[in-house]
């Protein structure tokens, strides 16, 4: 654990590449939502409320973790370390659509940032991703974000875990009934749990990461056989 | 390290062709309490296929437990490992208990490892490490299934930690997978929506097999979902093979679903399929 350095300036820029507007193309994605949704697993306000806290779970035993390691090796400039947090995460992605979502948004930001904010650090990003020296996952590209904007480690982990239950409420938004007031409602009602699973999972190491969620992989899976195709997989 | 006797088992198997191209045991070293006797050859559709059973004389795994198991299997070699019966992890008062497993398969291998299921008891906690090194051309059925603790004792996610974790690479060291769980129902209840729901049994299965294989599996393999069964099928990357997960409401369903899996593993690679399970299994 460790106290955030942010600044104003810094949390700015956070909220700048964390909001959906940012293009990395996250609302091309549902995270299985959509799957869950036509074979009827998810079908209310409750049922989603329930897929989002098994999301942000998830991403707190596995994504969030990459997160830390990539940020502080990062931080330090050992990118040896980074590096085989990129893949290590990469690994424990077994479905193609989780493969495909971490890095297709991974590419895009990594490509943004050496676009619009050029560092050492995010020019050599990009061109490792680019040569396949690493595979540029979304919370390893997040942690360059994080490094090269200034942001501190607790308030990129509040972004990513933002992000994992914006992108799924917004799927939500065009999958079913759904109200805005609701899906807003749900977002700040799941808010506290992300201090939560930082103080549960934020100390752990990168040889700690698990991926055990088997609701959310039979979405998964259902949705690369499913019919409906808003989102890709 | 230093255990009491009983307390570190070791079991270290090397499976190679013989002239006739039978798969036979040449390698066995064992340190109780892990116990193999020797490799049966009962499987009527795979007359040459090593059959071995791992049995413990201990019992339950116990506090303070230590396993070690090294499983090589030969080029071109065929091997079916299984349980004699359920492991049950014990209650534990001051440790864990702890299992590494090895298990390589070298050029043109086949290995179905589809050992009963595992019973962690109230306050137990267990954790393994299994590596899987596969050559492209092997072929692999690795399974694993887990209870939620001796339900009819009243025991249901009792347990304090339950954690394997599946490593696969290749002899290269190029990793192909990994899959890790860590069960601890005091920080997330296996019974949320997510996870389990409602069911209490969960079956993991890593299968490895050419790209070929793979690809007709997967054609095969549909998601299902009911009250009380669900099984979901995850496409590994450059079709290196298929992550299944099973959960459901006992442990039949689940066995019955992988022994279905491996029969059609078995029928693409090896034109057979499985004979009937024995009725006292």
């Amino acid at each position: 654990m460790c106290s955030d350095t942010s600044t104003l300036l810094s949390l700015f820029r956070l909220a700048w590449i964390s909001d959906s507007a940012f293009p990395v193309g996250s609302f091309s994605f549902s995270m299985g939502l959509e799957g869950a949704v036509e074979s009827g697993l998810v079908g209310d306000a409750s049922t989603l409320e329930e897929y989002v806290v098994g999301l942000l779970y998830n991403a707190a035993e596995c994504d969030c973790i990459a997160l830390i390691e990539a940020f502080r090796a990062a931080s330090n400039g050992d990118h040896s370390r980074l590096v085989d947090a990129d893949h290590r995460l990469l690994s424990f992605k077994s479905s193609h659509e989780a493969r495909a979502m971490t890095t297709k948004m991974g590419g895009r930001l990594a490509g943004l940032l050496r676009s619009i904010c050029p560092t050492a650090l995010t020019e050599e990003f990009y061109r490792w991703g680019a040569e396949g020296v690493t595979p540029t996952t979304y919370p390893v590209a997040q942690a360059v974000a994080g490094v090269a904007l200034g942001v501190g480690e607790r308030s990129l982990y509040a972004a990513h875990l933002y992000g994992v239950a914006n992108t799924a409420l917004s799927a939500a938004m065009r999958l079913m009934r759904l109200s805005h007031y609701t899906s807003q409602e749900i977002l700040y009602r799941l808010s506290p749990l992300c201090e939560e699973l930082y103080n549960l999972y934020g100390g752990l190491s990168i040889e700690d990461m698990t991926s055990f969620a088997p609701t959310l992989e039979l979405a998964l899976s259902l949705h690369e056989r499913g019919k409906s195709r808003l989102f890709m997989n | 390290m230093t255990l009491a006797r009983g307390k570190y088992g070791v079991l270290e198997m090397g499976f190679e062709q013989d002239s006739l191209g039978r798969t036979v045991l040449r390698h066995l070293h064992r340190e109780v309490p892990l116990i193999v006797q020797q490799a049966l050859y009962f499987d009527e559709s795979l007359p040459t296929m090593a059959c071995v059973y791992i049995l413990s004389s201990g019992g339950p795994n116990l506090d303070g437990d230590r396993f070690e198991v090294e499983v090589e299997l030969g080029k071109e070699t065929m091997a079916h490992i299984s349980t004699g019966a359920a492991t049950v992890i014990a209650s534990m008062e001051h440790d864990c208990a702890r299992q590494r497993q090895s298990i390589t398969l070298d050029e043109g291998a086949y290995l179905e490892w589809l050992p009963r299921p595992m019973i962690p008891c109230a306050h137990s906690r267990y954790g393994s490490t299994t590596e899987l090194i596969v050559a492209p051309s092997a072929t692999l059925i690795f399974s694993e299934v887990v209870a939620c603790g001796r339900l009819h004792s009243g025991e249901c996610f009792d347990y304090d930690d339950f954690s394997p974790s599946t490593l696969v690479c290749r002899p290269s060291g190029e990793v192909v997978v990994r899959d890790a769980l860590r069960l601890i129902p005091s920080h997330h209840s296996p019974t949320h929506w997510a996870l389990l729901g409602e069911h209490t049994h969960f079956g993991s299965v890593v299968i490895i097999s050419p790209a070929k294989v793979t690809a007709q599996l997967y054609a095969e393999l549909h998601p299902e979902v009911t009250e009380e069964f669900s099984l979901s099928v995850a496409r590994l990357a450059e079709d290196a093979g298929l992550i299944v997960r099973l959960t459901g409401l006992g442990s039949e369903r689940i066995l019955r679903a992988i022994r279905s899996l491996c029969s059609l593993l078995r029928f693409h690679t090896k034109g057979v399929t499985l004979p009937r399970e024995f009725p006292w299994r």
